[in-house]
C-alpha cells in the first residue's frame, strides 16, 4: 500500500514537475519566440515611434501671439538706442542687451508691409540678430512691434513688426 | 453645339486677356512695395556713404560691402559715365565699391538728395516685376593739399520684385523679395 | 518767353518746404532743378498723361486729378526741348491743342507698340570699332514684355549690296535650263555682285547677317553710346525723344523733334528713321 502511495505521489510529483517544466518551457518558448526575431521587434518599435511623431506633426504647434505692451516698449527702446547709437561699440552693447529678451539670436522676425482683406504682405523674413545689426548699419528704425510669441520662460521666440 | 464653341472661345479669350493684364498689383499694394524697394535703395545709399567715408575702418568697410552686395541680384553691374568721359565704363558691383573705398582723398563727403522717382513695375516674361528707381548723389572729395573734386550723379537703379515663400516655425509665409540690379550712373550738369 | 514763365511757375511749385538734414543749401537750389527734370521715360509718359503730381507721386484712376486736363495743360509745354530751337513753338502749340482736345484727348500707352528705340552702339568688327544702330521694340512675351531687336543700320552692310537693275545688267540666259544651268559657271565667276542674279523681290536682311556675324565672332558688342526714341502714337504726328543732360530746368527726356505726318507719309518717315533710303 505504502509503495503504491509512494508510487502515486512520485507519479504526481513527476507529473507536477513535468507540468511546471512544460509551462515554463512554453512561457520560455513564448519569450524566446518574442525575442527570437530582434529585427522584427526593432521594426515594430520604430514604427510605433514614427506613428507617434506623425501624430505630433498632425497636431500643429499652437501659435499664441500676444501684444505684450511692456515688452514691446522695452524692445522698441532698444531699437531706438541701436539706430541712434553714437558709436559701433555703443550699438553692439545695446544689441547684446536686446538679445537677452529672446530665446535665441536666430529667433524669426516677420515684418508686415501691407494688409488688406485679411491677406498680409511681408518683407523678407529675417532673424532678430540680423535685424538689430541692420538697425545699427542703416539707422532705419521705421518698424514698430506688433505682436510676439513667447516661450515657456517668457523669452521672445517669434517677433512680428509692422512698417 | 455652335454656342458651346463660342462660349469656349469667349472664355479662352477672357483667360488670355487676363493673363496679359498689366499691373497685376493694385495701387495701394504697389505703394507698399515701392516703399520697400525705396528702403533697399536708401540702405544702399547708407552703405555707400559708410564705404566711401575715410574714417571707416578697413574691416568695417569690408563687412558693409558684404551687406551692400547682398542687396543685389547676381551679376549686377554699374555702368558709369561722366561729363568729361561720356563713354560708359562697366564695373561689377563689388568692384565699384572697392574703387570707391580706394579713392585718394583725405576727406570724402557723400550726401543724397531727398528726391527720388519710382517707375511703374513692369512684368518680365518670367513673371518677375522689374522697375527703376532714380536718385541723386552729391560727392565731394578733398585732399589735404587743397585739391578738391565735386560732382552730382544720377543713379538709375533696377529693382526686381517677386513673391516668394518660406517656412517660419512650421508656417508658410509669403513675402515680397526685392533685389537691386544693374545701376546706370551718369554725372549730371546740375 | 512763355515757356520760361511756365517753367518758373513749376519751379516754385516744386520747391520743397521740408528742411532736409542731409542736404546743404547749395543742394537745395539744385534739388528744384532735379524735380523739374523728366528723369525717366516712364515719367515722360506719366507727365504727358497727367498721371502724377509735381513731386512725381502717382495719381491713380480713383484720384480726382488723374488725367486732369488742367494738369496736362501745365505739364505738356515743359516736355519739349526749348533750348536748341529744333522744335518750333507754333508746331508744339498745335500738337498740344490736338492732344488736349476736349472730345478726344490723346494719351500715350507704354504697351501700344507705336514707339521704338534707336540705340547707337559700338561693336568691334573684325578688330575695328564701328557704330551699329539697333532699332528695338517692346514685345509681349510669356507673362510680360521684353525689348527685342527689330532691325538695324550698319554702314558696311549698306555698301555691300548693290544690285544692278539697268538694261546692261548681267544675266543667266533664258535657255539655261536646256544645258543643266551650265551658265552658272560664267555667272558666278563674277563674285563681286552675285546679287544681280536674284529675283526682283529680293532685299537683303541685315539683321540676319548681323546675327550670323555675331555668332561667328566677327562682331563683338562693346557699349551703348546713346539712345533716342521715336513715337508714332499720336495720330498725324511724329515726335522724337532725346535725353538732355545740361544745367537748368529744361532737362531729362524731352521732345527733341516734332513733325506733322499724314497717314501716307508715315511709312516714308519710318523708312527714313530706319535708314532704309
Amino acid at each position: 500500500m505504502r509503495q503504491k502511495r509512494l508510487n502515486i505521489s512520485l507519479i504526481n510529483t513527476t507529473l507536477l514537475l513535468a507540468l511546471i517544466v512544460g509551462f515554463s518551457a512554453c512561457k520560455n518558448k513564448k519569450k524566446v519566440a518574442e525575442v527570437s526575431d530582434p529585427q522584427e521587434v526593432r521594426d515594430q518599435i520604430e514604427e510605433e515611434l514614427a506613428e507617434e511623431q506623425t501624430e505630433e506633426k498632425e497636431e500643429p504647434e499652437e501659435r499664441i501671439a500676444t501684444k505684450e505692451p511692456n515688452k514691446s516698449q522695452k524692445l522698441e527702446n532698444y531699437f531706438t538706442a541701436i539706430a541712434n547709437a553714437p558709436s559701433a561699440t555703443s550699438a553692439n552693447g545695446s544689441i547684446s542687451e536686446a538679445l537677452t529678451m529672446f530665446g535665441r539670436p536666430d529667433a524669426p522676425v516677420l515684418i508686415v508691409i501691407y494688409r488688406k482683406d485679411g491677406s498680409t504682405d511681408y518683407d523678407e523674413p529675417t532673424t532678430i540678430k540680423k535685424y538689430l545689426e541692420y538697425l545699427k548699419d542703416t539707422g532705419n528704425n521705421k518698424a514698430k512691434v506688433e505682436e510676439m510669441v513667447l516661450d515657456d520662460y517668457g523669452k521672445i521666440k517669434e517677433l512680428v513688426l509692422k512698417k | 453645339m455652335k454656342i458651346f464653341k463660342y462660349i469656349t472661345l469667349a472664355a479662352t479669350l477672357l483667360l488670355v486677356s487676363s493673363a496679359f493684364a498689366q499691373d497685376d498689383i493694385d495701387p495701394r499694394r504697389k505703394q507698399a512695395i515701392d516703399s520697400l524697394a525705396l528702403e533697399k535703395v536708401k540702405d544702399l545709399s547708407k552703405y555707400i556713404s559708410i564705404i566711401g567715408d575715410k574714417k571707416t575702418q578697413y574691416s568695417e568697410a569690408q563687412r558693409v560691402m558684404d551687406r551692400a552686395e547682398e542687396l543685389f541680384a547676381p551679376d549686377s553691374e554699374m555702368g558709369v559715365s561722366s561729363l568729361s568721359k561720356e563713354e560708359i565704363s562697366y564695373y561689377k558691383v563689388r568692384q565699384y565699391f572697392e574703387r570707391l573705398m580706394a579713392l585718394n582723398y583725405d576727406k570724402v563727403s557723400i550726401k543724397w538728395y531727398d528726391i527720388h522717382y519710382i517707375s511703374d513695375l513692369e512684368q518680365q516674361p518670367d513673371g518677375t516685376f522689374v522697375g527703376v528707381i532714380t536718385i541723386y548723389q552729391r560727392f565731394e572729395g578733398t585732399s589735404d593739399d587743397g585739391m578738391s573734386y565735386k560732382d552730382t550723379t544720377k543713379k538709375d537703379i533696377t529693382i526686381y520684385v517677386k513673391k516668394k515663400e518660406t517656412q517660419i516655425a512650421g508656417r508658410t509665409i509669403e513675402f515680397w523679395d526685392v533685389l537691386l540690379g544693374d545701376v546706370r550712373v551718369t554725372e549730371t550738369s546740375a | 518767353m512763355r515757356y520760361g514763365l511756365l517753367i518758373t511757375a513749376l519751379v516754385i511749385t516744386f520747391t520743397s518746404s521740408v528742411a532736409q538734414r542731409s542736404v546743404t543749401d547749395e543742394m537745395k537750389d539744385t534739388e528744384d532743378e532735379l524735380y523739374a527734370s523728366t528723369k525717366q521715360i516712364n515719367q515722360f509718359f506719366h507727365r504727358f498723361n497727367g498721371e502724377e503730381d509735381e513731386r512725381g507721386n502717382r495719381y491713380y484712376p480713383e484720384d480726382k486729378k488723374y488725367r486732369d486736363a488742367g494738369l496736362r495743360k501745365k505739364y505738356l509745354p515743359i516736355l519739349f526741348d526749348t533750348e536748341t530751337g529744333y522744335v518750333k513753338t507754333e508746331t508744339a502749340n498745335s500738337f498740344i491743342k490736338e492732344v488736349l482736345d476736349k472730345k478726344n484727348p490723346v494719351f500715350l500707352d507704354f504697351h501700344s507698340g507705336d514707339w521704338f528705340a534707336e540705340v547707337n552702339t559700338t561693336f568691334l568688327y573684325k578688330g575695328k570699332e564701328v557704330s551699329v544702330l539697333l532699332y528695338m521694340i517692346l514685345q509681349q512675351q510669356g507673362q510680360g514684355y521684353e525689348w527685342v531687336i527689330d532691325d538695324l543700320s550698319f554702314d558696311p552692310y549698306k555698301s555691300s549690296f548693290k544690285k544692278d537693275t539697268s538694261e546692261q545688267k548681267m544675266f543667266i540666259h533664258p535657255m539655261s535650263h536646256e544645258l543643266d544651268f551650265m551658265t552658272l559657271r560664267k555667272a558666278f565667276r563674277n563674285t563681286q555682285n552675285p546679287e544681280q542674279y536674284t529675283s526682283r523681290k529680293w532685299e537683303p536682311d541685315y539683321l540676319t547677317l548681323f546675327l550670323f556675324e555675331m555668332k561667328s565672332g566677327a562682331l563683338e558688342f562693346k557699349t551703348v553710346k546713346n539712345v533716342k526714341f521715336h513715337f508714332f502714337e499720336v495720330d498725324g504726328w511724329y515726335f522724337e525723344l532725346s535725353n538732355f543732360n545740361r544745367p537748368g530746368y529744361n532737362t531729362g527726356w524731352l521732345i527733341s523733334n516734332l513733325v506733322k505726318v499724314g497717314a501716307a507719309e508715315q511709312k516714308q518717315m519710318k523708312d527714313y528713321l530706319y535708314d532704309k533710303n
